[in-house]
C-alpha cells in the first residue's frame, strides 16, 4: 500500500465482517501488515458470535450481509459489551445520508464507504485507539478516586465511632429532660447532651453543626469532651460558650461553624439561663398554654467570631409553675410536607397552645412524623422540652 | 443559582438568584475569587436580594469570602435577601458580621 506506515502505538484485535470474500481478504492482510490481529466473519450472525468469542478492540461490519446484516449485529454487539464502549465502524457501498444515519444510530461510530480507502482506515483506527486510551485511563482515576473516598470514609467513621462513644447515656437519661434527634443519615449533624451539675441544676446543650452528615458530625463531637469537663467544674454558661467557641475555632475553618443552645435549669429555684448563638427560638409557654416568651438567637454560632469578638451575655429568668419550653433545630422547622410546606414555628406554638403541656414532647413528634410523611428529610432533626411543676 | 458579576469602578458586585446552597459553592466562589488579587477594587457587594433559600452551607461560604475578602483589604457589604433567607441571616446574627444593606 502507498504511504501507510505500521506506526500503530499498540497492536489491536480486530473483527471483520464481510460476505464479499475478497474484501475480506483486503482488510484483513492489510490490518495484519500495520500488526493488528484480525478475526473474521462472514455474516452478522457469525460476526457477534465471534465478538463474544474474542472480545475484540475494535469491530469492522459491512452492512449488507446474509442472515444478519450490519445494523442489527452493531445492535446486538453494543448490548452485549454492556458499559464498555467497543468502537464499531460500519463498512459499505450504500451512499445515502439515509444509510449512515441508520448506521449511526444503530450504535456505530464511524461509517466507511466503499471501495475502501486503506489510509482513512488507518487513520480512523489510530483516532479510536486514542479514544480507547483515554477510556482506559478514567476507568484507572475512577477506581483509584473510589478508594481513596472509602478510604477517608472509613477513617471519618472511626473517628465518629470514638467521639461518640464519649457522650454519657446517664446525663440524657434525666427524667426532667425530654429530647429526640431524628439524623438524616447514621451520622448526626445534631447533638444533645446533658449532665448535672454539682449544685443539682440540670445543664444541657443543642447543637447543630453547619451542614449535616459525617461532616457536620466530625466538627461537634469534640465539643462534647469541654462540656462534661466544665459542666463537673461547675462553670457557668457563659464560660462554657467562650471555651466552645475557641476550641472550634482553633480546630476548624470559618465555615464549620456550630450552632448552639446552652441551658442551665435549675429546678429547685426555678431559675433558667440561656446562652443561644444561631438555633430558632425557644419557646416557654405557660400553664394555659399561651407564649410566655421566647428565648432568640442573641449570638453569632460557636467557631466564627475570634476570642475578643466572643459575646458570652446569656439571658436569665424565673420561670411560673407550670411553665413548659420547648427548643427544637431548624431541620425540624424546615422540615416540610410533600407540598413542600415547611413545618415551622407557627405551628409549633399552634398546637401547644392547644393541649396540656405534659403532652406537649408526644404530640409535636407525632404532628411532625404526620407532617413529613412522605416526604425524604433532608436535614437532621432535633426536640427538647423541659417544664416547671405546676403551682 | 444563578450568578451574575459586575464590577463598576472599585466596586465588584456578585448578584446571587435562586437556591444558594452546598451545590453552588464553584460558582459562588468563582464569582469574586479573580478580584481578590485586583488592587483596583475596594469593595464586594453580595446581592442577595433574589436568593429564596439559603442554608448553613451558604452561610459557610459568605463566611470564607469576607475572610478572603479581608485579607486582601477589601470591604464586602451583603444586600439582604427575602422571606424565609432574611429570617435565617438573622438567626444567625450576621449582622454582627457583616454590614447588611436593604436592596
Amino acid at each position: 500500500m502507498d504511504g501507510v506506515k505500521p506506526t500503530i502505538a499498540s497492536a489491536m484485535k480486530i473483527l471483520v465482517a464481510d460476505d464479499n470474500h475478497s474484501t475480506l481478504a483486503l482488510l484483513s492482510k492489510f490490518l495484519e501488515s500495520v500488526g493488528h490481529t484480525v478475526i473474521t466473519a462472514v455474516d452478522g450472525v457469525e460476526a457477534v458470535e465471534r465478538y463474544v468469542a474474542e472480545m475484540p478492540d475494535l469491530v469492522l461490519l459491512d452492512i449488507t450481509m446474509p442472515r444478519m446484516d450490519g445494523y442489527e449485529a452493531t445492535r446486538r454487539i453494543r448490548q452485549i459489551a454492556g458499559g464498555t464502549w467497543v468502537p464499531i465502524v460500519l463498512v459499505s457501498a450504500l451512499d445515502q445520508g439515509d444509510a449512515v444515519v441508520h448506521g449511526l444510530l444503530s450504535g456505530a461510530d464511524d461509517y466507511l464507504i466503499k471501495p475502501v480507502d486503506l489510509r482513512m482506515l488507518h487513520s480512523k483506527i489510530l483516532a479510536f485507539q486514542r479514544i480507547v486510551a483515554i477510556q482506559a485511563q478514567l476507568i484507572e482515576k475512577t477506581i483509584e478516586l473510589q478508594r481513596l473516598a472509602f478510604e477517608h470514609e472509613e477513617e471519618a467513621r472511626l473517628a465518629v465511632h470514638v467521639y461518640q462513644r464519649s457522650i454519657r447515656p446517664e446525663g440524657l437519661d434525666d427524667p426532667r429532660l425530654q429530647w429526640s434527634i431524628r439524623p438524616t443519615s447514621v451520622f448526626s449533624g445534631d447533638v444533645i447532651v446533658a449532665a448535672r451539675r454539682p449544685s443539682g441544676a440540670l445543664r444541657f446543650m443543642l447543637a447543630d453543626a453547619a451542614g449535616h452528615g459525617l461532616a457536620a458530625a466530625i466538627n461537634v463531637l469534640p465539643l462534647v469532651q469541654i462540656f462534661y469537663a466544665m459542666t463537673e467544674k461547675d462553670l457557668p454558661v457563659s464560660t462554657v460558650a467562650s471555651e466552645l467557641n475557641s476550641k472550634l475555632r482553633r480546630l476548624m475553618p470559618i465555615d464549620r461553624f456550630v450552632a448552639a443552645l446552652l441551658v442551665d435549669v435549675d429546678f429547685a429555684t426555678r431559675t433558667v439561663e440561656v446562652w443561644n448563638g444561631g438555633l430558632p427560638p425557644v419557646s416557654v409557654f405557660d400553664a394555659r398554654g399561651r407564649l410566655a416568651r421566647e428565648l432568640r438567637s442573641q449570638h453569632v454560632a460557636i467557631g466564627i467570631a475570634s476570642e475578643a469578638m466572643f459575646d458570652a451575655t446569656t439571658e436569665r429568668y424565673v420561670a411560673e409553675p407550670g411553665e413548659r419550653a420547648i427548643a427544637l433545630s431548624d431541620g425540624f422547622l424546615e422540615s416540610s410536607d410533600s407540598t413542600g410546606e415547611p413545618f415551622g414555628l407557627d405551628r409549633v406554638r399552634r398546637l401547644c397552645g392547644s393541649i396540656e403541656s405534659t403532652r406537649y414532647f408526644d404530640q409535636l413528634l407525632r404532628a411532625f412524623e404526620d407532617h413529613t410523611r412522605g416526604s425524604p428529610p433532608v436535614d437532621d432533626v432535633s426536640l427538647v422540652s423541659f417544664g416547671f411543676e405546676p403551682g | 443559582m444563578n450568578v451574575y458579576t459586575a464590577t463598576t469602578g472599585d466596586e465588584h458586585k456578585v448578584t446571587l438568584s435562586g437556591r444558594f446552597d452546598f451545590s453552588a459553592h464553584k460558582e459562588f466562589r468563582q464569582g469574586y475569587d479573580p478580584v481578590l488579587s485586583n488592587a483596583g477594587v475596594r469593595s464586594l457587594v453580595v446581592d442577595l436580594s433574589g436568593v429564596e433559600y439559603v442554608d448553613s452551607a451558604a452561610l459557610g461560604m459568605l463566611l470564607l469570602m469576607q475572610e478572603r475578602a479581608t485579607a486582601a483589604n477589601k470591604q464586602v457589604v451583603l444586600l439582604e435577601p427575602q422571606g424565609t433567607a432574611k429570617q435565617v441571616l438573622e438567626v444567625a446574627n450576621f449582622h454582627k458580621l457583616f454590614t447588611i444593606k436593604r436592596s
